[in-house]
């Protein structure tokens, strides 16, 4: 018998600088809300380090599989994904043209692509519901040459995500005999900050990371009115959230952050679903707020096999159970490498110059302060969706 | 209090002495109960920086909450004149304090007391930030005792008009520049700052002006400070006083309010003139009296702080009709400049 390792990647950037009217926005949470669990399993084995994932692709990859899979491999993806993306496909596409809409200024791309052997037959209709539903493109490539097979791919990622991500692949991930494709999800974001950071109000400023050690970071500033709240988990930690909004107004950052110093981000992370954050949306009332917060960038690597596998997605990548009937009957294939890689950069860049000039902002009282100084958790929104870009922890900018 | 730069002190320590003598005159002339406002008994340092304890014994720390969110003046033993834009309507009054006395906020003095808040009578006529009517009188759940420490600040008549260019200070615990707090333990801060008039004001505001931000300073309004920048009030700074030295006395001659950030050049702190709100004081707490100032000098006109940019700006905002508004307003510069040498 042989097995066939069709393998599956996921890459996403963004580039931010860092209100909902569109209404099937349950369907669009459910899939970031599988994205946040799988963020959920990720800290747990790494409770130290930067992480960031994008909610939103691993929510495509998992769908494009869906449409591929068949049997109790299917099963376990719609019971974890908590929808069949078939009896959506309609609902699940305007969602995804919404997210690169235009309408939103800042820029969202989001490519997915099937690379595939030459001469490997593909089901018609998985190609036609792909190319439907998530705009995926098919492209013929020579896996018998993992080297420029790989660079091929890699190009492609790079050219998706404007250069921010580059050798995702390496050519020991690809079987020159046995690989028959490669999936790959990329979302690129570029947003511009609404209110932009004064460069000069950029400073250097202690941030004490997960170790306990002290850093100091370049920190932006920031006064303005932002819509900000706190609330608890169930085990009564409070954290604060505050929204960032970048200026085409439907993606913004929302920013948590434990109130005490004493309580670590993991005691906080489980509470978080979309669900937390739709309350969080609604409960948050604009204030003029002082914002203290790390620019950075922070780039992550991860490998999402085991995340799943602990959700429940496990046949997919057993080479004996495996089921993608509806990719190709005329071999058996399963996943290998479930792989993403993002990257975030946070900086002063806005379209308006700080509110902290404009007329509502001159009064000379002392403002509340936001200090990001310690770790914390981002997202970026789609707000008219409420599907989840990106996220992450971030312990030492 | 934000400010860049120092200023030396040797020259004008003998106008501290001078200044001395003018008090205890003064505290002979009046009444005794009249003369209390306005008398600090500490020497007066020039400059910025740090204050001496005692040497502003009208300034107050509100706060809210426990945190440091305006200055304020204390103008009786029971009444605290601030800025109205500290009091937000959805803020419940019994979460404010009043810190009186106060030199260091974060290190515990016997000197200081501290008072919850009675009443809360903000002007009704303040609607936003930039608007008028930011000012608002607090009254202490219970009375204060004077001490070397604690004193009220002399309550300007209606009448009263203060030169241009006369030096005052404002004094508080604000930041030391845009979007950085004062460091612990958190002293006084101090600046001297020449009074600038309305007008003049107005026209710096203009001075690289974005028309979608529109600043104008009110009638109710004045303003102090620097026409380069670099010393300034800034947040944390309002509701407190700008004093004002006349005949020996200081004067609460206006309450930090607002600015374009802190310090910028041609952007001088902006404070609400207090004597155009001594009828309101009076009609709201019958026993608060303003005290009338004496007029020791004619007030000399401002506008060479913005002779430079005055044609320009001038012609700029009023778009096609600058080339015809250019040139009287070139020779009325050209005649203030003249009476000026003389």
């Amino acid at each position: 018998m042989s097995w066939r390792f069709p393998f599956f990647l996921v890459a996403t950037v963004t580039l931010p600088s860092v209100c909902s009217q569109f209404n099937p926005l349950s369907l669009e949470e459910l899939g970031s809300d599988t994205g946040i669990q799988v963020f959920n399993q990720i800290v747990k084995s790494r409770p130290h380090d930067n992480i960031v994932i994008s909610p939103h692709g691993i929510a495509s990859v998992l769908g494009m599989l869906q449409l591929g899979a068949d049997g109790r491999t299917k099963k376990q993806l719609t019971t974890v994904m908590r929808y069949g993306v078939n009896g959506v496909g309609k609902v699940l596409k305007k969602i995804n043209k919404a997210i690169v809409s235009k309408k939103n200024k800042d820029i969202v791309t989001v490519a997915n692509a099937v690379f595939v052997k030459n001469g490997f037959k593909m089901e018609v209709p998985f190609v036609t519901r792909n190319k439907d539903v998530f705009q995926c493109e098919v492209r013929n490539v020579n896996f018998e040459d993992p080297a420029s097979a790989c660079d091929s791919i890699n190009m492609w990622v790079k050219n998706e995500t404007r250069g921010m991500i580059d050798n995702l692949l390496s050519p020991d991930l690809i079987n020159g005999v046995l690989t028959r494709l490669v999936l790959v999800n990329a979302v690129y974001f570029k947003g511009l900050w609404k209110s932009r950071f004064q460069p000069e109000n950029t400073k250097k400023r202690t941030f004490v990371a997960a170790d306990g050690k002290s850093y100091q970071v370049p920190m932006l500033a920031q006064l303005s009115v932002f819509r900000c709240g706190s609330t608890s988990t169930p085990s009564d930690l409070w954290y604060n959230f505050i929204e960032l909004p970048y200026h085409g107004e439907s993606i913004s950052m929302l920013i948590a952050l434990p109130t005490e110093s004493s309580t670590p981000l993991s005691a906080i992370i489980p509470h978080i679903s979309t669900k937390t954050i739709d309350s969080w949306m609604n409960t948050m009332v604009p204030k003029r707020v002082q914002v203290i917060l790390p620019k950075f960038t922070a780039v992550a690597q991860t490998d999402l096999k085991e995340p799943l596998k602990v959700l429940g997605i496990t046949e997919m990548f057993d080479p004996s159970k495996a089921n993608f009937a509806k990719i190709t009957r005329s071999e058996n294939l399963h996943v290998s490498h479930i792989l993403q890689k993002a990257k975030i950069e946070v900086s002063e860049d806005g379209t308006k110059a700080s509110a902290a000039t404009t007329a509502i902002l001159i009064a000379r009282s002392s403002p509340p302060w936001f200090i990001v100084d310690r770790p914390f958790l981002f997202f970026i929104r789609h707000n008219p969706t409420g599907a989840v870009l990106f996220m992450g922890q971030i312990n030492k900018p | 209090m934000a400010q860049r730069a120092g200023l030396g002190s040797g020259r004008l320590e003998a106008v501290a002495i001078l200044l001395l003598l003018g008090l205890f005159q003064s505290g002979m002339g009046a009444d005794g109960a009249e003369a209390l406002c306005g008398m600090a008994s500490q020497a007066r340092v020039t400059g910025g920086g740090s204050a001496a304890p005692g040497q502003w014994p009208w300034q107050v720390s509100i706060t809210y909450d426990g945190t440091h969110v305006c200055g304020g003046s204390l103008v009786s033993e029971e009444w605290v004149l601030s800025a109205a834009h500290c009091f937000p309507r959805e803020h419940r009054k019994e979460d404010y304090e009043v810190k009186l006395g106060a030199d260091k906020l974060d290190s515990y003095s016997t000197e200081a007391q501290v008072r919850t808040v009675a009443q809360i009578i903000s002007h009704t006529s303040y609607r936003q930030e930039g608007s008028q009517g930011d000012i608002a009188l607090l009254r202490l759940s219970s009375p204060i005792t004077f001490s070397r420490y604690i004193r009220p600040i002399c309550l300007p008549a209606a009448n009263a008009s203060f030169p241009n260019g006369l030096q005052c200070t404002v004094t508080g615990w604000g930041h030391v520049a845009p979007s950085v707090s004062l460091q612990a333990p958190r002293p006084l801060q101090q600046l001297e700052v020449p009074l600038i008039s309305r007008e003049t004001c107005n026209c710096l505001y203009n001075i690289n002006a974005k028309p979608d931000e529109p600043h104008f300073i009110q009638e109710d309004m004045v303003c102090a400070g620097h026409v380069k920048g670099g010393k300034d009030a800034c947040q944390g700074d309002s509701g407190g006083p700008l004093s004002c030295p006349v005949g020996g006395l200081w004067y609460l001659a206006g309450i930090v309010s607002w600015g374009d950030a802190c310090g910028a050049p041609n952007r001088p702190g902006v404070y609400t003139l207090t004597s155009s709100y001594a009828s309101w004081i009076n009609h709201h707490v019958a026993k608060l009296q303003p005290r009338v100032v004496p007029q020791i000098h004619e007030s000399q006109p401002d506008s060479n702080l913005c002779s430079n940019h005055l044609a320009f700006n001038s012609a700029a905002a009023q778009g096609l009709l600058g080339p015809i508004l250019l040139l009287p307003l070139s020779l009325t510069l050209g005649f203030l400049g003249a009476w000026h040498e003389h």
